[in-house]
């Protein structure tokens, strides 16, 4: 009877001693985080079809501080590279950018670009890539209702097939629909609308490659080879409405990282505010900062719809 | 005089003896000595054969010993209590012994093969059996196995409890080498594998998931299950399938002599377990039971709450689970065994009122069955022939209904289910062709039927009905090994030595692996055994865990053209001693290497994604554990337990995670310590406790951010930003540290034996944290002034929790 009494006494001690003071189930507690050393964030990612290129740069800072984040009007971009040699950045307020006129064809195949960025505040950051060789297509064919989603709805087709070569290449697909006609005043008004690409092929994934939709891959599956991606669209396809509709297949090339840095974004956002979902490291390749410096190479293939 | 101390069945015949009289002993053995001298001259060997049983209710014993003093030769008892053993014709001195049994010697002329059944009395008190620390084969150094550790069902039952439930996972978890996954998880995490790298036998059928109640009960009902076996590593050829561990749970087959039962009423779950025969020696059935009656208690409370609300709400919460066996004896060498199990968890909720209702909940369970037949073929061959069946399923049901005033209505319901299920058959040979020689062989096939996550998906709305499944394709596979085996002994070199083939068909794939294992124990001067082993391994199913979480939703899947099955290979090397009044210490150092270890890829989860296939959402990928374990066990006396610490490190590496840089596993634990002890303060009352150590799970955790974009309205402006972290796993949460006590006050009733039990799960109350999350809070400043900022804030889910249980023994 003792026994029960002391157990009892002591049990009751501590419940008591317990019971009170914040929430049971919770604790916030002090984890040493290393001391983040705020650095350049840069963010460029230029495409071969662009004659315009832009690069943010702004900061990073620890999860745990009351800064701001700031852009850099002041900052000073040096791209370097084949048929980039002295070109000049202008900061644009509208979207915190820094912007630069490249002209078109600017992209060589595997050029080596450099970028660099300084900031008074903050070491300087760089990044180098190489420029892909334009991506080879060999054929483009579209098909009314010539696809089947895993629910069994017909959708149009878009097969694409590629020439890969030896070597690894990592590849976005994308589409639009580009339309012309005349005015009222006789101008030719050309408009596009982007589409959103889907496929049953398992190597592909959904990325926004560019603010818009696409496909992503790797060659592991079928390199130096032809590939024919089996591709299908949700929205239908304007065929035969007028003869001034095409379809515009884009199959870029892009370089590792930013094939990465698409990927691993995607997975990003998709695992944001699920519990249950892996953590995601977005990839950078900024050194001595945070960011991304990627390029693509563009080859756009065109069929009459 | 001699008296009976144990019955012994030789040709029908009972002998008596005793070994109290060391006086008649000698004489005896002059007189038999006497008479053997004709029989020297004969190098004729002859077999002894039988059954080592427990005399009160005929459970066959596992593992014991039997060993003849005039040739120093031995071998021990096997699942199924049969043993072998072949001398040379002359007289013998056979000792019988079993841990917390009476010995018994037996001397007598062996001139033919003899059939000996032995039936030991449980020891009366342990402290009079002297000469237990000398029994050949009994002590740690003296066992071949290493890294095996036997605990019998008594020890898990002195345990201190959860709730008033002894849990045969969570005493394993307090074994070095041996980790838990966090609080409240009964999954095991031996030598840095993680739980599907474990093989769960229950009577030698694999179970798939071994939890109740998400994790904080194991199925594992403690009054049906006769012992429990954990094999870390030097894996004998008989196992395979798993690259971690193999965990034996053998149930009781039920006593054959006379009815019995047991039984328990704790705080939220009670248990019931009846064993008798149904024909005396021949036949006989077991059968235990326990549920949870959490929600019988909380309903009327939930009825209360109800009145007077618009909206009612029902609760359903408890778990249950079935054993039963019965085994039929035909004759000495015939035996037919049919055991099952069924076990469920039940979690649901649903708020309605008039017009709307919302439901939702999990339900999981497993169902297994065996049947097996014994026979022993000869006085060397003994044939073990099993056909089995297991099935895990679990559904996650969300279901939501609305009617409207003019009539419509509207209904969603969403089921996400996975499973597998498994038919199987195999057999077993022992063979004992020699003192000195236990060779096993044999093999089997099993059918694996998986489903890796479907979901149905019901919407009715108006006149509209929509009705679709996703993700919903079986998958089969053909799983099939032969393995061939040696338990030799060379002087004071034991060896195990054998090799394991497997086979794997999957789709048009089918994977073959050779896995040799050798296991050493050279026993030095001074009663040292120096022990080493290798294993190769290889798994050809594979459980997707998240490293955040584990879950009954956790999906078992195979291997296929595109996922590799799993491959280890694992060398230990330990030294071990008895010391003194039966203290045993062992020192263990163990390196093991995985391949194609799978995980979740980033950003994937179980729930999301449906619609692909599984193995886009995986990668697979390296792993690499070393450590070293330290066990110091004290056995004997009225203070009893065990020590157990692990110092360890435990990577992984994925091409497509973290970048492909190498980073600490999840349950990465340094340090992991766990003290129990138990003490006898008389017959009657006994405290015991156990304190365990860990050092926190490894997190991943984002500590800076930047952004990727930036917008500049005239209302304002914004930036679009990621939150990035560097390394994985790179931060721990706090550590662990628990203490659990437990007071037993037993009393001989008329017709029953009672117990109460008082128990108190982490005494002191310490947080421990079950996950860790980013969030913010107002945090009180130096100057006084109170501000909003990022905090992390670790979540626990078990506090203090007494509890009080009534057991009955009868």
């Amino acid at each position: 009877m003792r026994y029960i009494a002391l157990f009892t006494f002591v049990l009751l001690t501590v419940l008591l001693s317990n019971s009170c003071g914040e929430d049971p189930f919770t604790q916030i507690v002090d984890i040493e985080l290393p001391e983040h050393e705020p650095r350049l964030a840069v963010h460029a990612l230029m495409f071969s079809e662009d004659d315009d290129v832009s690069v943010l740069v702004s900061n990073s800072r620890s999860v745990l501080s009351k800064e701001e984040f700031s852009v850099f009007p002041d900052a000073s971009i040096q791209l370097s590279g084949p048929n980039v040699d002295d070109v000049v950045f202008a900061y644009t307020p509208d979207d915190g950018r820094h912007y630069t006129l490249l002209g078109e064809d600017w992209a060589a195949d595997e050029g080596e670009y450099n970028l660099e960025v300084q900031q008074p505040d903050y070491p300087e950051a760089s990044a180098r890539q190489l420029m892909p060789k334009a991506p080879a297509i060999l054929e483009v064919t579209v098909e009314e209702d010539g696809a089947l989603s895993e629910d069994g709805a017909r959708l149009d087709e878009i097969v694409i097939e590629i020439q890969d070569e030896p070597g690894a290449h990592y590849y976005a697909l994308q589409a639009e629909v580009e339309e012309r006609y005349l005015d009222g005043n006789n101008d030719t008004i050309v408009s596009s609308y982007s589409i959103w690409l889907d496929s049953n092929d398992p190597i592909l994934t959904y990325a926004e490659v560019d603010r818009r939709g696409a496909l992503v891959c790797s060659d592991g599956a079928f390199d130096g080879t032809t590939y024919r991606f089996a591709t299908f669209t949700w929205e239908s396809l304007p065929f035969g409405e007028s003869s001034n509709r095409l379809l515009k297949v884009r199959v870029t090339s892009l370089s590792r990282d930013a094939y990465l840095y698409y990927r691993s974004l995607a997975q990003y956002r998709e695992a944001d505010g699920n519990p249950f979902a892996e953590p995601v490291t977005v990839h950078s390749n900024i050194e001595n900062g945070y960011g991304i410096f990627g390029l693509g190479h563009t080859t756009v293939f065109k069929v009459e719809l | 005089m001699a008296q009976r101390i144990a019955r012994c069945g030789v040709f029908g015949k009972d002998f008596y003896y005793s070994i109290q009289h060391p006086i008649e002993m000698k004489q005896l053995h002059l007189l038999l000595w006497l008479c053997a001298l004709p029989l020297l001259a004969s190098a004729q060997k002859t077999t002894i054969s039988g059954y080592l049983r427990d005399a009160s209710s005929g459970e066959p014993l596992i593992s014991a010993n039997i060993y003849d003093q005039h040739s120093d030769q031995g071998t021990v008892t096997n699942v199924f209590g049969f043993y072998s053993l072949t001398l040379r014709s002359d007289s013998v001195d056979l000792n019988f012994s079993y841990i917390g049994y009476e010995p018994v010697n037996y001397i007598f002329l062996l001139e033919q093969d003899t059939t000996l059944n032995i039936d030991l009395d449980g020891a009366v008190q342990l402290e009079e059996v002297v000469v237990r620390a000398s029994r050949q084969g009994e002590r740690i150094e003296e066992r071949s196995q290493m890294s095996q550790m036997t605990v019998p069902v008594e020890q898990i039952k002195m345990a201190p409890v959860l709730l008033g439930e002894t849990d045969v996972l969570k005493t394993l978890q307090l074994l070095p080498g041996v980790q838990s996954g966090g609080e409240g998880q009964t999954g095991l995490y031996v030598r840095g594998g993680s739980p599907d790298q474990n093989l769960v036998l229950l009577d030698g059928v694999p179970v798939y998931n071994t939890s109740h109640l998400l994790g904080i009960f194991s199925i594992f009902n403690a009054d049906a299950v006769k012992n429990v076996t954990l094999t870390k590593g030097g894996f004998p050829a008989r196992y395979g399938g798993r690259l971690s561990s193999i965990l034996e749970i053998n149930m009781k087959e039920g006593n054959l002599q006379e009815w019995h039962g047991e039984g328990s009423i704790g705080m939220i779950s009670s248990r019931l377990t009846l064993e008798g025969p149904i024909k005396k020696d021949k036949t006989s059935i077991l059968v235990s039971g326990r549920r949870t009656y959490a929600d019988l208690l909380f309903r009327p409370l939930v009825a209360l709450a109800n009145q007077g609300a618009e909206e009612e709400v029902k609760i359903n919460l408890h778990f249950y689970d079935l054993n039963a066996k019965v085994q039929h004896k035909f004759n000495d060498k015939h035996r037919l065994f049919l055991s099952a199990y069924l076990g469920a968890d039940v979690f649901f909720t649903d708020v309605s009122d008039e017009e709307d209702s919302f439901g939702g909940g999990i339900d999981w369970g497993n169902s297994i069955s065996a049947l097996r037949w014994n026979w022993q073929i000869n006085n060397k061959i003994f044939a073990n022939t099993t056909l089995t069946y297991s099935r895990y399923q679990i559904d996650v049901i969300a279901e939501q209904s609305s009617r409207y005033e003019d009539g419509t209505s509207e209904a969603f319901s969403a089921n996400y289910f996975s499973g597998i299920e498994d038919w199987a058959g195999r057999v077993d040979f022992d063979y004992l062709p020699a003192p000195g020689h236990y060779i096993r062989f044999g093999g089997g096939i099993t059918n694996h039927t998986y489903r890796p996550g479907a979901l149905s998906l019901n919407v009715a709305f108006d006149q509209e009905k929509f009705d679709t499944l996703i993700g919903s394709r079986n998958e089969f596979s053909d799983e099939l090994f032969l393995y061939l085996e040696d338990d030799m002994q060379l002087g004071p070199l034991k060896a195990n030595v054998g090799l394991h083939g497997s086979g794997f068909k999957v789709g048009d794939q089918f994977y073959t692996s050779l896995q040799p294992r050798i296991g050493l124990n050279y026993l030095l001067p001074k009663d040292i055994a120096l022990k080493v082993s290798f294993a190769r391994m290889t798994q050809f199913i594979n459980l997707l865990t998240s490293e955040s979480f584990s879950l009954p939703t956790d999906l078992w899947v195979p291997s296929t053209e595109r996922i590799k099955p799993q491959q280890s290979w694992q060398a230990a090397l330990g030294i071990a001693r008895t010391f003194g009044d039966g203290i045993e210490i062992s020192l263990e150092g163990y390196y093991k290497q995985m391949h194609n270890v799978i995980s979740y890829k980033e950003g994937a989860s179980f729930l999301f994604g449906l619609e692909n296939d599984w193995q886009d959402k995986v990668t697979q990928g390296d792993g690499e554990s070393y450590g070293a374990e330290l066990f110091v066990q004290k056995k004997f006396g009225r203070t009893t337990g065990w020590l157990g610490y692990t110092l360890s490190w435990n990577y992984r590496q994925f091409d497509e995670i973290n970048g492909g840089q190498r980073y600490p596993f999840r349950y990465d634990r340094r340090h992991d310590l766990s003290i129990v002890v138990n003490h006898d303060f008389n017959d009657r009352i006994s405290l015991s406790g156990a304190w365990v150590y860990g050092t926190g799970n490894a997190v991943t955790l984002n500590t800076f951010e930047y952004p990727i974009g930036y917008f500049d309205f005239d209302f304002g402006s914004n930036f679009n930003t990621i939150q990035s972290g560097g390394e994985r796993n790179a931060f721990r949460m706090s550590d662990y540290h628990r203490l659990d006590l437990s007071l037993r006050m037993t009393k001989q009733m008329k017709r029953h034996q009672r117990t109460w039990v008082f128990g108190v799960y982490n005494a002191y109350f310490h947080r421990n944290p079950y996950f860790i999350l980013a969030d913010r809070d107002f945090v009180v400043q130096p100057d006084g002034s109170v501000e909003d900022q990022p905090v992390f804030r670790e979540v626990s889910i078990l506090p203090i929790i007494p509890s009080i249980s009534y057991q009955f023994k009868f």
